[in-house]
C-alpha cells in the first residue's frame, strides 16, 4: 500500500467510526458538558488504551484512544463521576469538576489476580490458581531474526531448557521442560495453539537424509501472530493433559481482535545480514604431510613406504604423495560460507465491533543460513475471528495457513555432507582433476561439486484450524464445543546429478511426500460461581476424541539419460512405496477449584485417557492431580509494612502420562517387504506385549511467590521433584530370539530441580524507565531404575545406566600424557575380574559427564527513555558438557593418513620426553597397556561448553507523534538488532550451542559433529501502526 | 435452551458409546503374528523371508572375518593389518544370524501342521528342505565364528537356553543337512537352495571337520557334474551372474539392493569405500606369478590407491557367493592331501585347475614334495581365489597356523582363545540365561 491510499484509506475509516460516533451523541441530552482526560498505568505511566470511561448511574462510555485520552459531551452537569475501568486493574471512581482535562492512574497490582482467567481448559481465578504456570507476552520476545516463537523465549521461562540446534534458520531447537522423563517416548512438550494440539513430530522421510539435521515444525507459525505463551510445568497444571502432560504442556494463544475497538493496521518490515563469527582452524598441505609421515614412522612404516615420499618411488600397494615441501594447501572451508540476508514483512489487522471482533495476519520471512545452500522461507496467513450470536451464544475460529518451502542440504554426518567434503577432506588434495571434473578424495565429495550441483528441497504445507461455540447455559455455567483440525504435508524432492557422489552411477532422484492429519473433537462446560462474600468454585468437565493419522509416499529413480532429466518420470528405474499409520485418544476429564477468602484455595483435576497404542488390558490411564495455595499476606497478623508485600505458597502433586510410541508397539507383528529374486517374502518384526501401558510422571511441586517494595519487584521461585516409573524402553531380550528388543514399561527416571524468576521495576519516572528480568533454573536427572546399561549403537560413547543422567558420556578417563613415552594414560578401573589389571580395555570405560547444565537462564534489561528503547538480552548456560566429535576426527595426530584433514591443535603433539602440556604421541599402533593415543574415546573430546552469549540488542525509537499525525500513522517504530555480538566460552569448536542428535533421540545429546554455529547478525526494521 | 442440553448431552453418550471400537484400530504396514504362515502361499512368503534374512547378515559376515585377516583393513586405520577384537567391536553377524534362524524355526515348525488341501506334501517338502539348509548355514556361520553357540529351534522359545559346545552346535548343522538332503532334490537353481547346494555345504563341512573322505566325497558330486565349471577369465563369475561358476549364490536387483558395494567402492562410485584391501595384499594380488588374472578384484583409483571391485556393481545387483565351484576344488585338493590314503596327484590336479585359471604358474609336483608344501600352497590358493569372500580368517584358524601368520601383524592371534570371535557384548548382556557372563567366550 503507498502512502497516499493508505492516507486515503484511513480516512475513509475516520469518517466511517465518527458515523458511529453521533449516534451516541444522539442519546444525549441537549445541554452538553465536555469531559476529558487519559487514562495511564500508575506505575509505568504508559496509556491504557481501550479503557472503559463510564459516567454513574448512566449508560454513557467511552473507550480511551491509542494514547489513552479520552473526551465525550454528556448531559450532566459538573462535578461528574466517572468510573474508569480496564482488564487487569483496579477500577476507579474519580470526580471530574470541570472541563480540565484529567489524568487517572491505574493500580495494576493485585487486581489482575482476581479475574477470571483461562488458562488451557479451565477459566479460574488467577490468585486460585496453584500450578507453576509461566506467561511470556509477546512484548518479552527477543527480537533477534529467528524463525520459531520458541527461539524467542530462550532462557526468559525458568525450567524451560531451550538450545538451537544449530545455526541454520528453521532448523530444529532442542527443548526440554524440567529436565527428560522418558528415554524412548519423547521428550517434547506438548503444544497447543489455540486449543488445537499440534503435531511436531519429525516428518522427515527423505532416503538419503541430511546428516541428522531436522526442521523445526513450529517455524511453521508465525511469531508476529503469537499474542503469548503460557508454559504448563507442574503436575497440578498438565494432569489435565493427561497421557501427554508429562513433558510439560506450551499453550501458544495468538492474537485476537478487541471488541469495540478501532481498526489497527501494523506494518512492519526488517532486513538483516548474518556472518559466521567463528570456523574450525586446519593445518597447512605441508604440516598435514609432516605429520601424517611422523604417525606412519611412528607405526613402523619404513621410510621407502612412508605416504609422504617423492613420487617417483611407487611401490605396488603403497601410494606416494610426493614430499610434504610439494603440498599445496587448498581452502575447501570458506567457499561454504557466506554473508547471509533475511528479510521479514508482516501486516495485521485487527479491529472489532461490539459483536464480532477479528485478526488477520500475513508475514512473508525469507532466512538464508550462513552455511550455503540452506534457506528458509515462509508464507503465513491467520484469521482469528469471534462473533456473539446473542449474548450468550458465541462463535469463533482461529485459522492459519502456512507454507514454508527449504532449501537443505545434507551437513554433517555421511560422507556426502557438506561439512565432510568441506572439513574433513585432507587440505593437500586439489580441488580439480587435471581434465577440470570435480577431485574426490576418499570417501568424501567434492566441496564445489555440492555447492554447484545440490538440488534438495522441503515443502512443508500447515494448516492450523478449528470452530467453536460457546453457549451460557446458566449464570457461570458455560458449554464449549470446538472441533479442530492440525493438517501438514511435508514433501521433500532430491536430485543428485553424476557430479554428485549420490549421484552415481546415472543420476538419481528421490521424492518423498508424508502427511498427517489430526482431528479433535472436543466438549467443555466450565462452571464458576461465588457463594457468598467469601466462596468461589470454579468446576470443569470435559471430554476429546482424537483422531491420527499419517501417511507417506515416497519414490525413487535412478538411472537418468542425461543430468539435464531430473524427474522421476525420466529414470530407467523407479520404485516407489508407501505406508500408513493411525491411532486414537479418547479422554474425559474434568477438575474443581476452590477459593476461600481470596487466601486459601484448593484444587483437584483428573483425566482418563484410553490410547489405541496400548496393549487391550492396559488402554485406560488416569491422572489425577491436587493443588493447594496460601496467601499469607492476607492473613489478619501479616505484618502491612511487611518487606514482602504479596506472599502466596503453593503446592501441588499429581501424575501425567507419555504415550509417544509406535502406533502398534504392543503386538506381535509380521512385516511384509523381505524380499528375495523379486519374489513378496515376510517375516516378524517385533513379539507381541499385551501388557504395555503408560509412562507415569509423578510430580511435586513447591512454590513462592510474592513482591516487593509496592509490587516493583516481583519473585517466583518453584521447587520441583519428578518421578517417571514404568519407563516405556525396548528391553532387550535375548538376541538368541532372533528379535533385538521388546517394547515394554521397564526402569525409572527422577527430575529435581529449582527455578528462579525475578522481575523488576529498576527505575520508572516520566522519561526513563528500566526493567530487568532475571532467571536461572537447574535441573538434576537421574536414571533410578533399569535394568542393564543401554550404549548408543552408532555413538557408543553415549550410555545410559542406573544412578547416573540421561545423555551421559561413557568414556575412557584420560589422565594426560606420560612424559617419558608419549603415550596417553587412560585410568585403570577394571578389569575381568572386577579389579584393575593393568590393561585398558572396554572394563575401564566409565561414565564420565552428562550435558546437563548446572544452571542455566537469563538477564534481560530494558531501558527506555523518551522514544528510544533499548533492550539487552544475555542468555547463558554454565556447567554443560559437550562431545566434540568434531575435534574426535580432526585432531587426529596424523593417524588417519590421507582420509582426513587434520585440525591445528594436532600440531602440538608429543615429540621428546619431557615434553609436557600436548597432545600423545601420533600412533595408530594400541600401547603396550591396550590404549591407543588417538581416535579412541577418551574424555579428552568431552568439553565444557558453558557460555555466556549476549543473544541480542536492540536499539529503538519511537517517532514522536506529532511527526505522524500529518501522515495519518499514529505509531512508528524503527529498531536495530545485533544478535550474538559476544560469546564468551572456553569451548574450543565454533559454538557451544550444538547437537547434532536428532531432538528425539533418547541416548544422544551434546553432539557437536560438524554443527553451523550460530550466527551473527545485524537486523534493522520499521514497524508502524495506521 | 433445554433443547440444547440435551443434543449435547445424547451428543457425549453417542461418544462415549464409540469408545472401544474407535480404540481398536489395525496396523496396515504389518500382519499379526497369528496369521503370518497359514497356507501355502503364505508358507511360501515366509521362506522367501528366511533367504531375506540370510541377505541381511552374509556381508556383515564377511566382512567381520576379512577385517579379522590380513586380507582386507580399514580404510581410515590402514596401518593396523589385523584388528585386535574386543567385545564391544563389531562382532559380526551374530544378532542378524539369529533373525534368519528365527524366520527358518517358524518355516520349519509351522508348515508341518498346516492342513490346507492345496498345500501338497511335495510343496511342503520343499520349503522344508530350503529353511533346513538355510537354518544349516546360519549355524555354521555361528560356529565357525563364535564356536559352540545356543542352539534355538522354536521360534517362540529364548530363554532357558544353554549354550551349546562347538561339537553340539555343528552336530546341529549336521542335522540340518541331512534333512535338507533327503527332502531337496538335485535340481540346477544357482540362486536357491537345493541338493547340490547341500552337497557343497556338506564338503565345506566335513573339510572343516576333518572328515577328508567324505569332504571329497561331497566335492565331487559337484565336480563330476558339468552344471558346475570355472568360469573365464576369473572376473566373470563376479561380473556376470548366475554362471556356471555358481552352486549358491545369493542374488540381489534393482529393487532389493546389495549395498554391499558402499562398503568397498569410492566416493566417486557412490561408495564410502569403508574397507580396503591391505596393502601387503594388494602387492600379492598385483604380482603376475601369485595373484595373476584375480587382481581383476581390485581396481587402481586416480590417487593410486586400490578398492575392491567384486561386489562393485554400483546398481546394487551384485551377488554375494555362498558356494562356488573354486572352492570346491579347494577342498577336495586338501582332503586328498590329508586322507587316509593320501592323493598328491589328485590335490596338485584340483589345485592346478584353479591355478591355470587364474593363468599363475602351476604347481609342479616333484618326488620331494611334502604335502605340507601342498598344503601351504592350498592354503594360499585359498586366499588369493576367494579373497574377499570371508574365508581366509576361517581357514587359517582350522588349520592351526593363526599364531604363524597373524601374531606377527597382531600379538593377540598369539593366544589361541582369540581364534574365534567375542560375542557380541549386547547378546550377552541381554541373556538372563548368561549370569556371570559364562556365554562370553575367554579372554574377552
Amino acid at each position: 500500500m503507498n502512502r497516499k491510499s493508505a492516507a486515503a484509506w484511513t480516512g475513509r475509516l475516520i469518517i466511517f467510526l465518527s458515523f458511529i460516533l453521533p449516534v451516541y451523541n444522539a442519546s444525549a441530552q441537549h445541554q452538553n458538558i465536555s469531559i476529558s482526560g487519559t487514562v495511564v498505568d500508575a506505575t509505568t505511566r504508559e496509556p491504557l488504551v481501550s479503557a472503559t470511561v463510564r459516567l454513574k448511574n448512566t449508560t454513557h462510555q467511552v473507550l480511551t484512544d491509542e494514547k489513552g485520552g479520552f473526551k465525550f459531551l454528556t448531559g450532566q452537569v459538573f462535578p461528574v463521576t466517572a468510573i474508569i475501568s480496564y482488564v487487569g486493574y483496579n477500577a476507579r471512581e474519580v470526580t471530574i469538576p470541570g472541563e480540565a482535562p484529567v489524568t487517572v492512574l491505574l493500580e495494576a497490582a493485585n487486581s489482575k489476580l482476581s479475574e477470571l482467567t483461562v488458562v488451557g481448559y479451565t477459566r479460574t481465578r488467577t490468585n486460585a490458581r496453584n500450578g507453576a504456570i509461566t506467561s511470556i507476552k509477546a512484548e518479552e520476545f527477543s527480537k533477534a531474526p529467528v524463525t520459531s516463537v520458541v527461539e524467542k523465549i530462550q532462557g526468559e521461562v525458568p525450567g524451560l531448557m531451550i538450545s538451537a540446534n544449530s545455526g541454520v534458520p528453521g532448523t530444529s531447537v532442542l527443548v526440554r521442560l524440567r529436565g527428560a522423563t522418558s528415554i524412548t517416548a519423547g521428550n517434547n512438550p506438548l503444544y497447543v495453539v489455540d486449543g488445537i494440539f499440534m503435531n511436531t513430530g519429525d516428518m522427515q522421510n527423505l532416503g538419503r537424509g541430511l546428516g541428522g539435521q531436522q526442521p523445526n515444525p513450529l517455524a511453521e507459525i508465525n511469531p508476529e501472530d503469537i499474542a503469548s505463551i503460557t508454559v504448563l510445568k507442574d503436575a497440578n497444571a498438565t494432569a489435565i493433559y493427561g497421557a501427554r502432560g508429562a513433558n510439560g504442556v506450551i499453550l501458544i494463544t495468538t492474537k485476537r481482535g478487541n471488541k469495540n475497538s478501532r481498526t489497527r493496521v501494523n506494518v512492519s518490515a526488517q532486513q538483516g545480514w548474518a556472518t559466521t563469527p567463528k570456523v574450525w582452524d586446519l593445518v597447512t598441505g605441508p604440516e598435514h604431510a609432516a605429520l601424517v609421515n611422523v604417525a606412519s614412522a611412528n607405526d613402523g612404516i619404513p621410510a621407502d613406504k612412508l605416504p609422504f615420499r617423492p613420487k617417483s618411488q611407487e611401490v605396488a600397494g603403497f601410494p606416494a604423495y610426493g614430499t610434504p615441501e610439494e603440498q599445496q594447501t587448498y581452502d575447501r572451508l570458506s567457499p561454504i560460507f557466506r554473508t547471509a540476508q533475511n528479510q521479514k514483512y508482516s501486516v495485521a489487522v485487527t479491529g472489532g465491533d461490539s459483536k464480532t471482533n477479528f485478526y488477520l495476519g500475513g508475514d512473508y520471512e525469507k532466512a538464508q543460513s550462513t552455511l550455503r545452500l540452506q534457506d528458509f522461507t515462509r508464507y503465513s496467513f491467520r484469521v482469528n475471528l469471534d462473533h456473539g450470536i446473542s449474548d450468550r451464544i458465541k462463535v469463533g475460529t482461529s485459522n492459519s495457513v502456512s507454507y514454508v518451502p527449504r532449501t537443505v542440504v545434507r551437513v554433517g554426518d555421511g560422507p556426502a555432507g557438506l561439512f565432510q567434503a568441506a572439513l574433513h577432506t585432507p587440505v593437500f588434495y586439489p580441488l580439480y582433476n587435471t581434465d577440470g571434473s570435480y577431485y574426490k578424495v576418499g570417501v568424501f565429495d567434492n566441496v564445489y561439486a555440492i555447492l554447484n550441483n545440490s538440488d534438495n528441497h522441503a515443502y512443508a504445507l500447515r494448516s492450523l484450524n478449528s470452530v467453536f461455540a460457546s453457549v451460557n447455559l446458566l449464570p457461570g455455567l458455560t458449554f464449549k464445543s470446538t472441533f479442530s483440525s492440525d493438517y501438514s504435508n511435508y514433501h521433500e524432492k532430491a536430485y543428485y546429478n553424476t557430479n554428485l557422489v549420490y549421484g552415481q552411477p546415472a543420476g538419481e532422484a528421490n521424492d518423498v511426500t508424508t502427511t498427517r492429519e489430526t482431528i479433535l473433537a472436543e466438549q467443555l462446560f466450565n462452571y464458576n460461581k461465588t457463594f457468598g462474600k467469601d466462596h468461589d468454585l470454579s468446576v470443569v468437565l470435559g471430554n476429546t476424541l482424537q483422531l491420527d493419522w499419517q501417511e507417506s509416499v515416497s519414490l525413487t529413480g535412478t538411472g537418468f539419460p542425461s543430468n539435464q532429466f531430473k524427474r522421476i518420470t525420466s529414470a530407467a528405474v523407479q520404485t516407489g512405496s508407501s505406508s500408513g499409520t493411525t491411532s486414537r485418544l479418547v479422554s474425559f476429564f474434568t477438575g474443581a477449584n476452590y477459593l476461600f477468602k481470596d487466601k486459601y484455595s484448593l484444587d483437584v483435576n483428573i483425566r482418563a485417557d484410553a490410547s489405541s497404542r496400548f496393549g487391550r488390558d492396559h488402554r485406560w490411564g488416569y491422572f489425577p492431580a491436587v493443588g493447594a495455595g496460601w496467601n499469607i499476606s492476607r492473613e489478619s497478623f501479616y505484618p502491612s509494612n511487611a518487606l514482602v508485600s504479596d506472599l502466596k505458597l503453593k503446592a501441588s502433586v499429581g501424575l501425567t502420562g507419555n504415550q509417544y510410541i509406535g502406533d502398534f508397539a504392543s503386538r506381535g507383528l509380521w512385516n511384509g517387504g523381505r524380499n528375495y529374486l523379486d519374489q513378496p517374502g515376510t517375516g516378524p518384526n517385533q513379539p507381541a506385549n499385551p501388557d504395555l501401558k503408560w509412562e507415569t510422571t509423578r510430580q511435586f511441586n513447591i512454590g513462592v511467590g510474592g513482591s516487593l517494595l509496592d509490587g516493583r519487584i516481583t519473585l517466583e521461585a518453584d521447587y520441583y521433584d519428578k518421578y517417571t516409573s514404568d519407563l516405556l524402553l525396548p528391553a532387550a531380550i535375548p538376541v538368541i530370539s532372533g528379535y533385538s528388543s521388546i517394547t515394554s514399561n521397564v526402569g525409572a527416571m527422577s527430575n529435581r530441580g529449582v527455578e528462579l524468576l525475578v522481575n523488576s521495576l529498576n527505575i520508572a519516572n516520566d522519561h526513563f524507565t528500566w526493567k530487568t528480568i532475571f532467571t536461572v533454573s537447574r535441573n538434576k536427572n537421574r536414571v533410578e531404575k533399569l535394568v542393564a546399561p543401554i550404549t548408543d549403537g552408532s555413538y557408543g560413547m553415549y550410555r545410559i545406566e542406573q544412578g547416573h543422567s540421561l545423555y551421559s558420556l561413557y568414556l575412557w578417563n584420560e589422565l594426560g600424557v606420560d612424559k617419558e613415552t608419549g603415550n596417553v594414560k587412560i585410568e585403570d578401573i577394571s578389569g575381568p575380574k572386577g579389579v584393575p589389571d593393568g590393561k585398558i580395555t572396554q572394563d575401564d570405560k566409565k561414565i564420565v559427564g552428562d550435558i546437563w547444565p548446572k544452571a542455566e537462564g537469563s538477564l534481560r534489561n530494558a531501558f527506555s527513555y523518551k522514544g528510544f528503547s533499548l533492550d539487552v538480552n544475555i542468555f547463558y548456560k554454565y556447567g554443560n558438557k559437550l562431545y566434540n566429535y568434531t575435534r574426535y576426527f580432526l585432531e587426529s595426530g596424523g593417524t588417519r593418513g590421507v582420509t582426513r584433514s587434520i585440525q591445528k591443535s594436532s600440531l602440538n603433539y608429543w615429540k621428546k620426553p619431557g615434553d609436557e602440556g600436548v597432545l600423545p604421541r601420533p600412533t595408530s599402533l594400541p600401547n603396550p597397556d591396550g590404549s591407543n593415543n588417538y581416535n579412541s574415546a577418551t574424555s579428552r573430546y568431552m568439553e565444557d561448553a558453558s557460555y555466556i552469549r549476549l543473544k541480542d540488542v536492540t536499539l529503538g525509537y519511537t517517532l514522536p507523534s506529532r511527526l505522524l499525525s500529518r501522515w495519518r500513522i499514529s505509531q512508528a517504530n524503527v529498531y536495530v538488532t545485533a544478535s550474538n555480538l559476544f560469546l564468551i566460552t572456553g569451548y574450543t569448536g565454533p559454538d557451544p550451542e550444538a547437537n547434532s542428535a536428532g531432538d528425539t533421540n533418547g541416548i544422544v545429546q551434546g553432539l557437536d559433529f560438524n554443527t553451523t554455529p550460530q550466527p551473527r547478525t545485524i537486523t534493522a526494521g520499521i514497524r508502524l501502526t495506521l | 435452551m433445554k433443547r440444547f442440553n440435551i443434543i449435547v448431552i445424547t451428543a457425549l453418550a453417542i461418544l462415549t458409546a464409540s469408545c472401544s471400537k474407535t480404540l481398536n484400530t489395525d496396523p496396515q504396514t504389518s500382519i499379526s503374528d497369528e496369521e503370518a504362515i497359514i497356507d501355502g502361499k503364505s508358507a511360501q512368503a515366509a521362506l522367501i523371508g528366511v533367504y531375506d534374512g540370510l541377505q541381511g547378515y552374509a556381508s556383515s559376515q564377511i566382512i567381520a572375518l576379512d577385517l579379522a585377516g590380513d586380507n582386507v583393513v580399514n580404510y581410515n586405520n590402514q596401518n593396523i593389518v589385523v584388528a585386535t577384537k574386543t567385545a564391544a567391536g563389531t562382532g559380526g553377524g551374530f544378532t542378524s544370524i539369529y533373525t534368519a534362524i528365527n524366520r527358518a524355526n517358524f518355516v520349519i515348525t509351522k508348515v508341518p501342521t498346516l492342513a490346507d488341501a492345496l498345500f501338497s506334501a511335495g510343496q511342503k517338502n520343499l520349503i522344508l528342505g530350503q529353511a533346513y539348509f538355510l537354518r544349516a548355514l546360519a549355524y555354521f556361520d555361528l560356529v565357525k565364528t563364535y564356536g559352540g553357540v545356543q542352539i534355538v529351534l522354536d521360534p517362540l522359545k529364548y530363554t532357558g537356553i544353554k549354550r551349546s559346545t562347538k561339537e553340539q552346535t555343528y552336530a546341529q548343522v549336521l542335522a540340518d543337512l541331512e534333512q535338507a538332503e533327503t527332502l531337496l532334490p538335485e535340481t540346477v537353481n544357482r540362486n536357491i537352495a537345493n541338493r547340490f547346494s547341500v552337497y557343497a555345504l556338506k564338503a565345506r563341512y566335513y573339510l572343516y571337520r576333518d572328515q577328508w573322505d567324505k569332504a571329497a566325497e561331497y566335492a565331487s558330486k559337484l565336480l563330476s557334474n558339468n552344471n558346475f565349471a570355472l568360469v573365464k577369465p576369473f572376473s566373470s563369475f563376479f561380473t556376470g551372474k548366475n554362471t556356471t561358476e555358481s552352486i549358491f549364490e545369493l542374488a540381489f536387483s534393482t529393487a532389493d539392493k546389495n549395498t554391499f558395494y558402499t562398503n568397498w567402492l569410492s566416493a566417486a562410485e557412490g561408495g564410502r569405500r569403508d574397507y580396503v584391501p591391505a596393502r601387503d595384499f594388494t602387492a600379492l594380488l598385483l604380482d603376475p606369478d601369485k595373484g595373476g588374472s584375480r587382481s581383476s578384484l581390485i581396481k587402481q583409483l586416480p590417487d593410486g590407491s586400490w578398492e575392491v571391485v567384486e561386489y562393485g556393481k554400483q546398481d546394487g545387483t551384485s551377488s554375494i557367493f555362498i558356494l562356488r565351484i573354486a572352492e570346491q576344488y579347494l577342498i577336495r585338493a586338501e582332503a586328498r592331501v590329508k586322507q587316509t590314503t593320501p592323493d598328491l596327484n589328485g590335490a596338485v590336479a584340483d589345485l592346478n585347475a584353479i591355478r591355470s585359471r587364474a593363468g599363475v604358474p602351476l604347481f609342479e609336483l616333484t618326488p620331494a614334495t611334502s604335502a605340507n608344501e601342498i598344503l601351504l600352497a592350498i592354503e594360499n590358493e585359498r586366499r588369493f581365489e576367494l579373497a574377499f569372500e570371508g574365508h581366509r580368517f576361517v581357514d587359517v584358524v582350522r588349520t592351526g597356523r593363526a599364531a604363524a601368520v597373524f601374531g606377527p601383524y597382531n600379538k593377540q592371534l598369539t593366544d589361541q582363545r582369540y581364534w574365534i570371535f567375542p560375542i557380541p557384548a549386547s547378546a550377552v548382556l541381554n541373556d538372563p540365561d548368561n549370569l556371570g557372563g559364562e556365554n562370553q567366550n575367554p579372554g574377552y
